[in-house]
This record gives structure tokens, C-alpha cells and sequence, in this order.
């Protein structure tokens, strides 16, 4: 029996503004800029719209990212529904999610979700701005300043530690978490808004400097300014619409949160396998039905455990999964298919999802992927705590 | 012109929930709360549980013993004060009744680090506080 909710909502308009180091305009700029395309591109007036959900990237823990305040900024009164929200990078698809939901119940018709964020300036580093506790002054309090005491700074220890294990008990190997990195630049290299995109080889994936082993520097995602818009409507309205309408067939979250404590297995088993059963039962498909994949990839170890904990191979198997390459342009599980968070752009959660909505469209180019009839888009946040997912399509049923 | 100044690492201020916890660490036991309701230790320390979400708990004297869960070697030079100990390693140690940490594994090179090792506490003295640190058992 279909689920009444698949394909009630779709996506019916995209804006992006220039990702990457650039400078000179605030989160709460960039977020208007990426409104107003969004708008051009669905065809709509700001006045139809009458839902604005709002996230903002690092800039909402550190400073300066967009707030509820943006409402006021882009001139949206009257509307039917408003939140700010920050389930770090599964932000995006849980905004997609709310929307399609409220567009169900009749709450809204176009809802605007946005994200936005300028950590970086001509002088600070990458690295710097997820700097975590080392940025912080004084004592850490309590317990809590263990991880500091410990030298334990930024996401991408975590990452590695996860990573670490993962290697420990399956034998995952550098050479496989390569293959993901050489996999997505080869995507990259036919994205015009991609950062990097140089050609890169599984040589100068083992030739850039640890960052925390067994992380490479090519193991971790970028850091981008910039800003996403998307635009959710009803499903009866997208048909009309001057956009190919990408349809929300399923939709998942799954949160384990910090996972700490005794008898968690956060390093190798996440809230995707969670995720997954609720969004494939939703849009009545499984593993075998994806024809293209946009998973966070703040690291390439998150894709091959979140692969993992989607069914596409068995859990410990992601390394040789991968391996040969079927990630890449021409292989059978086209993945990350604008270079990704690591040689992409870094808009968190928007990351996924815009390459997935371009994707749905078939609006490619050099890169699209003929067979995308279904797109499963994920979400990740915090340590493996957070995560939500999107199975899209370009058909209504 | 003046040269960087001379930064100490972040060394954790006790505060009500950790306080025997440090003290302990200056006495060289390693001393955990516990839940009076469930018998689940709390690491970090705190008013509730996470389990049951008592908010009745004792202080235990515990083994201090534990193995490495995982670990990393870090390179990146995030704060002054780890800058001349670069590449360190850093470890989650689950500790034998049940809590998890993260810390660094003393007394050890980098390559001889394993998932599975078994290690004990050895704290590192400070003037008010005692930060725990492990070494191979």
C-alpha cells in the first residue's frame, strides 16, 4: 500500500550563491541573495510564499549566522510558518521534512528553507574556524574539559577515532577511504560550482598530511561560504510549476545522539540505520532501488558507514564496497555526483541536497546521471548523533 | 614585535559535579559517581541519571582499569599548548565498569597504539586538579 505522505510534497525551487572563500557579504546577506534566486527559479513572488524555515551553519555556534531575525530582513510577513533550526548537518533534509508535513496538513503552500554561513574571512584557516574548545578562553568546567585537557580539538577527531575503529574491526583500509575521496573529485571535475577541481589521484590522496590519522587532509570536507535556498510545495502545485518538480517520496530521521556512554557502538553503527527503515518503507523501496546517492560526506569515512547502515553492502563490508571505484562517474552507484562536502562545496546539509534536486531535475550537464529515478539524500551532524533522509524522485508516483 | 607568548594547556576547573572526581585523581583513586536507583556510572558526572534519570547517586572507588576503544594520532596544531608534543595520540578508554573517556596513553610511541589495548590510570598532577591520563597495563 503507497504511503499517503509519498509524493505529496515536491522541491520546486533552488538558489545557490557563490560557495567557497568569498568574502564580503554576511550569513544574513548570502541567505537573501539565495532567497531570491530560489524564488526566480520556482517562479513564484515573494508574497505566495508563506513559510520560512531557517538554519544556520557553524556561524550559529560561533557567531553571526542567521537567526530568526532573517524573516525580518527578507521582508516575509504573514507567514503561516516559521522556525529556526539547527540539527547540525541533518538540518537541511529535517527542514524538507517539516515542510513537506506542513504542506500536508494544510498549514502552508511554499516554504522557503535556507541556510547559510560565512565562518571563513581572507585570514582565518579551514581548520581554525571547527576549532571547538581550543578557540575557547580559561578553564573547561568540570568533566566536560577532559577532551580539551586531552588535546582533543575539533569534529575531525571524532571522525577519526570512528574511523580508527572501523579500521580495527573490519580491516578498512586508507587505500578504500581513498577511493571515496578520488570517486567524488572525479564528480567535482564536472561541477562548475565545485571548489576543487583539479583532477586527484589515489597517489595524492596518500601524499596530503595527516590532520588527525587516520584522517588525510583529503579525507576531510571543505569549509564554504555561501548559501542555499530550496523552495517546498505542494504536489498539486509543483505540477504547474516552471521547474521539473523533484517529488518527496520518503523521508527518515535517526539520532543517537552523543554517544558516550557504555554499551554504544556510535563509531561504526549510526542513526542512519534508523533513518533508512523509516524512509524506505515510506517511499515503498529498498537499497536496490537507489540509482543515485547524495550522502553527507563531512569525511569520507561518514560515506562508507552511512552505506553501510543503508543496506548497500553489509556492515564492516564498506571498505571493499567501495574500493573498485563503483562510487565514481561510470560506476553502478553514482554517489556525491557534484564532488560532494569534500571537493564540492561545504554547505552542510544543503550539500546533498542541492546536487539531489539538480540530479531529479536532470539538470546535470556534463555530470548527470541518466538513470534517477530514484535519489536517496542524506544528513549527518554532530559525532555520528544526528541524521535525516530524503528519497526523492523526478516522478509524482 | 613580541614572540608568541607561552601557553599552558586547558587544565579543567572542578566544579560541584566533579569535584570528587579530581580530588580523587589527586590521591591517585579513581573515583566515579554512581547511580543509587540503577547502579549506571555517570561519566561525565551529573545530577541525573542517563539511564534511569535518578537524581540520586554515591561516589565510588573504581579499578581505574580499562582498554583503549579506539584512538588517533593528532597532527594538526589546534592550541598552543600541545604545539611541541605534535603528532599525540589521543584515546577513548572504556573503562572495565562500564564508562567511557577520552585521554591520552603515556609511556607509549604512537605506533604501538592498539584497539583493544589494555591500560591503567596514571594521573598527571597539577596544583588543584589531577587530570587522568592512562599508560599500557
Amino acid at each position: 500500500m503507497t504511503h499517503t505522505l509519498r509524493g505529496a510534497a515536491a522541491i520546486t525551487g533552488l538558489g545557490m550563491t557563490p560557495m567557497g572563500r568569498i568574502y564580503g557579504k554576511s550569513p544574513t546577506e548570502l541567505a537573501a541573495d539565495a532567497v531570491r534566486l530560489a524564488l526566480e527559479d520556482a517562479g513564484l513572488q515573494k508574497d505566495q510564499v508563506d513559510g520560512l524555515l531557517i538554519n544556520p551553519g557553524i556561524t550559529g555556534f560561533i557567531g553571526g549566522g542567521i537567526s530568526l531575525a532573517l524573516q525580518n530582513y527578507l521582508g516575509m510577513g504573514n507567514l503561516r510558518l516559521l522556525n529556526h533550526m539547527n540539527a547540525a548537518g541533518s538540518t537541511a533534509a529535517q527542514m524538507v521534512q517539516y515542510a513537506t508535513l506542513a504542506i500536508s496538513a494544510g498549514m502552508a503552500n511554499h516554504v522557503v528553507c535556507v541556510f547559510a554561513d560565512a565562518p571563513l574571512t581572507e585570514k582565518t584557516s579551514a581548520g581554525a574556524v571547527y576549532g571547538g574548545a581550543a578557540r575557547m578562553p580559561g578553564r573547561p568546567k568540570g568533566m566536560a574539559g577532559l577532551g580539551a585537557a586531552a588535546g582533543m580539538f575539533g569534529a575531525n577527531t571524532p571522525y577519526a577515532l570512528a574511523t580508527q575503529r572501523h579500521m580495527a574491526l573490519y580491516g578498512t583500509t586508507q587505500d578504500q577511504l581513498g577511493a571515496i575521496a578520488v570517486a567524488e573529485r572525479a564528480w567535482a571535475t564536472m561541477n562548475p560550482a565545485a571548489q576543487m577541481r583539479e583532477p586527484m589521484t589515489l597517489d595524492d590522496y596518500h601524499a596530503s598530511r595527516w590532520v588527525v590519522e587516520p584522517l588525510h587532509l583529503l579525507d576531510c570536507c571543505l569549509v564554504s561560504n555561501g548559501a542555499v535556498a530550496v523552495i517546498v510545495s505542494g504536489a498539486d502545485r509543483a505540477k504547474d510549476m516552471p521547474q521539473n518538480p523533484v517529488y518527496v517520496w520518503g523521508m527518515g530521521q535517526g539520532h543517537p545522539g552523543d554517544s558516550s556512554r557504555d554499551g554504544s557502538d556510535w563509531e561504526t553503527e549510526t542513526g542512519a540505520k534508523l533513518a533508512a527503515e523509516t524512509a524506505y518503507r515510506m517511499a515503498g523501496v529498498g537499497p536496490n532501488d537507489v540509482d543515485i546517492c547524495e550522502l553527507y560526506d563531512c569525511y569520507t569515512y561518514t560515506v562508507l558507514v552511512t552505506l553501510e547502515d543503508y543496506g548497500f553492502c553489509k556492515k564492516g563490508e564498506g571498505g571493499p564496497f567501495v574500493e573498485d571505484g563503483k562510487l565514481g562517474p561510470g560506476g553502478s552507484l553514482p554517489t556525491n555526483t557534484g564532488g560532494g562536502e569534500l571537493s564540492g562545496y561545504y554547505m552542510w546539509g544543503m550539500t546533498p541536497l542541492s546536487e539531489a534536486i539538480i540530479q531529479g531535475r536532470g539538470a546535470g550537464g556534463e555530470r548527470q546521471v541518466q538513470k534517477n529515478d530514484v535519489i536517496l539524500c542524506t544528513g549527518n551532524g554532530g559525532n555520528l548523533s544526528y541524521h535525516a533522509a530524503l528519497i526523492l524522485s523526478p516522478h509524482a508516483g | 614585535m613580541t614572540s608568541e607568548p607561552a601557553v599552558s594547556k586547558p587544565i579543567p576547573e572542578p566544579d560541584e559535579a566533579s569535584g570528587p572526581f579530581f580530588e580523587g585523581g589527586q590521591r591517585g583513586v579513581f573515583m566515579l559517581m554512581r547511580c543509587s536507583a540503577c547502579g549506571t556510572f555517570r561519566l561525565p558526572s551529573r545530577r541525573h541519571c542517563d539511564r534511569c534519570l535518578s537524581d540520586q547517586y554515591t561516589w565510588e572507588e573504581t579499578s581505574g582499569r580499562g582498554v583503549v576503544r579506539t584512538f588517533a594520532i593528532m597532527h594538526q596544531r589546534y592550541h598552543p599548548g600541545f604545539a611541541d608534543e605534535l603528532p599525540y595520540n589521543i584515546a577513548l578508554v572504556q573503562l572495565d565498569e562500564g564508562p567511557r573517556l577520552p585521554t591520552n596513553i603515556v609511556g607509549i610511541d604512537n605506533s604501538e597504539m592498539r584497539v583493544g589495548m589494555p591500560v591503567v590510570a596514571d594521573w598527571e598532577q597539577h596544583s588543584d586538579v589531577a587530570i587522568p591520563k592512562f599508560r599500557p597495563a
